[in-house]
């Protein structure tokens, strides 16, 4: 099958050689294309709850509706399409949306919701489509009982339209459930005229072929019986039945002869094939119409012994599935898709499902194996989730660990008394600096050498001063070193003006970088007070009590749907197993009856 | 022997009509379809959760691929670099390389920069014009600030050059 429908959706406004215009809707179809139907859904669904699907919100909507009738859920995908599909432009989408929804409830057999959908169809559905949809409802009507309905729409069929074999098929097996034999070969009749069927109508028409000799042959018709069995390929999925059917066509007409060439041919097969099991009983029966007690003896002992083994292995089948892991056994981990629209069946390969191939083959069957499947999935998917969850509460803690740590911390206190003390300094030296050499106070750029020289100057002053005549020979000296003092400062002004101006650089910088600092420890703080005061551990919390709800929610329903595969699959074993206890008895009985006569010849 | 009971039997197995199925099924088909509607919603939940506690959008660096065409190359893999330091190296499947080229968008990596200037350098192989071997880089310099850093980093067909093109488009 080719996966075009849901291109035709939103996804055609991206088409090879464009990109998509918002990352998050690309990151969805990159999930969708791959057929992970879970991760698309989940990229769609957070990108719409963000907003960030910019030019491909509206589409979305309906993409999610599409992956998830894609993903099983077309009871979601009902809901959205009633909400989407009236917009403008989208009567092809409208279409083909209400078709798929309309197969897969057909396929689980909800016929009103199957009907309902169809009724929302309108003019213009693609021709294919279009026929198959006329079917639906014509079998929908059959499935009903209302067959002027089902006649009312299989007349809009085209001839040449493969639908128009698969009506008269249904149509023919409801009447000869009906017990309306010449009708029912009529209609299945109507499926030899088919014109250069493919493989899938081939088989179709031997079915409806084989039913048709059936069909007469419980008319008492076996002649015409015989001329449809003969018309079945001895090369395809109905040749056991129509053999089996032939021989009793022709032993109902009393040819036992012609009987026994086909279901000698039957004996040498499986016996997985109920035909096969039915020819052990039916050559023997020949025979002994034919007048040959001996190889009819043989043939039922022969058929007996078979019986036994084959009701022992049926045995052991009803065994493993009622107590074989399920999950592995019917080998749904390889399947590495979750495709509901265009997957192959599943066909699970264990020993035992060998004698449930006609079960394993029917919609519902294949729905409840889907079912089963991505319950599994779903499963695995809680129990990742779990686990992420831990992550996050893990990480939750870290962080507000090391938040807490740094507003707690003193370094906040220090930095404060450093960026006042830097402040101060900066402040003194802009001062100093902005004033002209000539203004400055003596001494004002002194290295702290000079300082020193500065201060030792006006403390001798200051001395002499107070001693008065006793120094005045000192005292003379004092203006001379001022003078000389006063020189130096001039001569290192330029070189001290240049290094303040370097020092004030440093510590502008030093006193921003404390700044910044403060910031982030008052960040941190604000920080850990949000973190405490956030819902993001609420959040995590509530996630957790999901995923515990949701866990008990799957397991009750993966023992219902378990249960549910277990039960329909032992059912069809146990009614084979009962017809094999039926032919085993009438073989019994056959070789007892045998016996019996053939011991009424020897004198007692 | 019974034929007509017979024929019937092999009529109702030919019409497929003899398996029961239990009543409960339609309940138990809206159950768990119910079931997987709600875990989509957790996993949206999570998923969102996550993002905002792992990689919140001070830090945040999303890395996304995208591809044309492909005619003239196929893609193997993308060695992704910042600032040195390889932070992803992934190898695309055939399944992948096919969602891609239908317009899909592959989230590369995702992860966590501080503020600042950043060197982010992606390596492509594959397979380039007439089939042979093909290895070529794109690399971009971005400015982290606090909002969430998106790069998308493109590989198109050019028409004119008949060669790929690769480029890194910042969102």
């Amino acid at each position: 099958m080719v996966l075009t429908w849901l291109l035709l959706l939103p996804v055609a406004s991206v088409r090879a050689g464009e990109t998509v215009q918002s990352l998050p809707y690309g990151v969805a179809l990159f999930h969708y294309f791959q057929g992970d139907y879970f991760n698309a859904l989940t990229e769609l669904m957070a990108a719409q709850q963000r907003g960030e699907l910019d030019v491909h919100t509206e589409n979305a909507e309906l993409l999610r509706g599409g992956m998830s009738l894609s993903f099983g859920m077309d009871r979601e995908a009902e809901r959205i399409f009633e909400r989407s599909l009236d917009l403008e432009g989208q009567e092809r989408n409208r279409n083909q949306a209400w078709f798929y929804l309309a197969r897969i409830a057909w396929q689980r057999g909800d016929l009103e919701r199957a009907q309902r959908a169809l009724a929302n169809l309108t003019p213009g559905l693609e021709r294919p489509l279009a026929q198959e949809a006329l079917y639906l409802n014509a079998a929908i009507g059959l499935s009903q009982g209302d067959r002027a309905q089902a006649a009312r729409f299989a007349a809009q069929l085209e001839s040449t339209s493969p639908w128009v074999g698969y009506y008269h098929y249904n149509l023919g097996a409801d009447m000869a459930a009906a017990g309306d034999w010449r009708s029912a070969t009529a209609e299945f009749s109507h499926l030899e005229t088919l014109q250069e069927p493919s493989a899938e109508l081939r088989a179709l028409r031997d079915k409806a072929l084989t039913a048709a000799g059936y069909a007469y042959l419980s008319a008492g018709e076996p002649a015409l019986a015989r001329a449809e069995f003969v018309k079945v390929r001895l090369q395809g999925p109905l040749t056991d039945q129509a053999l089996l059917g032939y021989g009793w066509a022709a032993g109902e007409q009393g040819d036992y002869l012609s009987a026994l060439a086909p279901w000698q041919t039957l004996n040498e097969r499986s016996l997985l094939s109920a035909s096969a099991r039915e020819s052990l009983l039916a050559v023997p029966y020949a025979y002994e119409q034919l007048g040959r007690p001996g190889d009819a003896l043989q043939g039922y002992q022969l058929a007996a012994q078979s019986y036994r083994r084959e009701l022992s292995q049926l045995e052991q089948s009803i065994s493993d599935f009622t107590t074989l892991d399920l999950w592995s056994a019917l080998g749904l981990l390889e399947q590495d898709r979750d495709d509901w629209l265009f997957n192959a069946d599943i066909r699970p390969s264990f020993g035992s499902s060998k004698h449930l191939v006609h079960l394993i083959g029917q919609n519902r069957f294949q729905i409840a194996l889907r079912e089963y499947r991505d319950l599994h999935r779903i499963q695995r998917h809680l129990t990742t989730a779990q686990q992420r969850l831990q992550t996050l509460r893990y990480t939750s803690a870290e962080q507000q660990r090391v938040w807490h740590e740094v507003a707690q911390s003193q370094s906040d206190d220090d930095l404060t008394a450093r960026g006042e003390k830097l402040a101060q300094r900066i402040n003194q030296l802009r001062l100093l600096l902005a004033n002209d050499e000539a203004d400055l106070a003596p001494g004002a750029l002194a290295t702290a050498q000079q300082a020193e020289l500065w201060t030792r100057l006006q403390r001798a002053s200051k001395s002499a001063e107070l001693l008065g005549p006793e120094v005045a020979h000192r005292s003379r000296l004092m203006p001379l070193y001022r003078g000389l003092m006063a020189w130096d400062d001039s001569e290192a002004y330029p070189g001290r003006i240049w290094q303040l101006r370097g020092e004030l650089v440093e510590l502008e910088v030093m006193a921003d970088v404390t700044k910044q600092g403060l910031q982030k420890i008052a960040k941190a703080s604000e920080l850990a007070k949000t973190r405490e005061e956030s819902k993001e551990d609420q959040r995590i919390f509530g996630l957790e009590q999901r995923v515990l709800a949701q866990f008990g929610r799957v397991d009750s329903a993966l023992a219902d749907a378990e249960s549910e595969v277990r039960h329909v699959a032992v059912t069809e074993l146990e009614r084979q197993a009962k017809q094999l206890q039926r032919v085993a008895g009438q073989s019994q009985l056959a070789i007892a009856r045998l016996y019996d006569r053939a011991s009424d010849q020897v004198p007692r | 022997m019974k034929l007509k009971a017979l024929c019937c039997g092999w009529l109702l197995i030919l019409s497929g009509a003899q398996v029961s199925w239990s009543g409960e099924s339609q309940n138990l088909d809206a159950e768990i379809q119910d079931i997987k509607q709600q875990t989509l919603e957790l996993n949206r939940d999570l998923f969102i959760l996550e993002e905002e506690l792992l990689f919140p959008a001070n830090s945040q660096l999303a890395v996304f691929l995208s591809l044309d065409i492909g005619e003239y190359f196929a893609l193997d893999a993308v060695k992704l670099s910042v600032d040195g330091e390889v932070v992803s190296h992934y190898l695309y499947t055939s399944r992948q390389l096919d969602a891609l080229q239908r317009g899909g968008v592959h989230r590369l990596y995702m992860g966590n920069l501080k503020s600042g200037d950043h060197e982010i350098v992606a390596v492509f192989t594959g397979r380039g014009p007439q089939g042979r071997d093909y290895r070529r880089g794109a690399t971009v310099t971005v400015e982290k600030t606090s909002e969430a850093k998106h790069l998308e980093l493109k590989i198109v067909d050019s028409t004119a050059l008949q060669q790929p093109e690769f480029s890194v488009a910042q969102w």
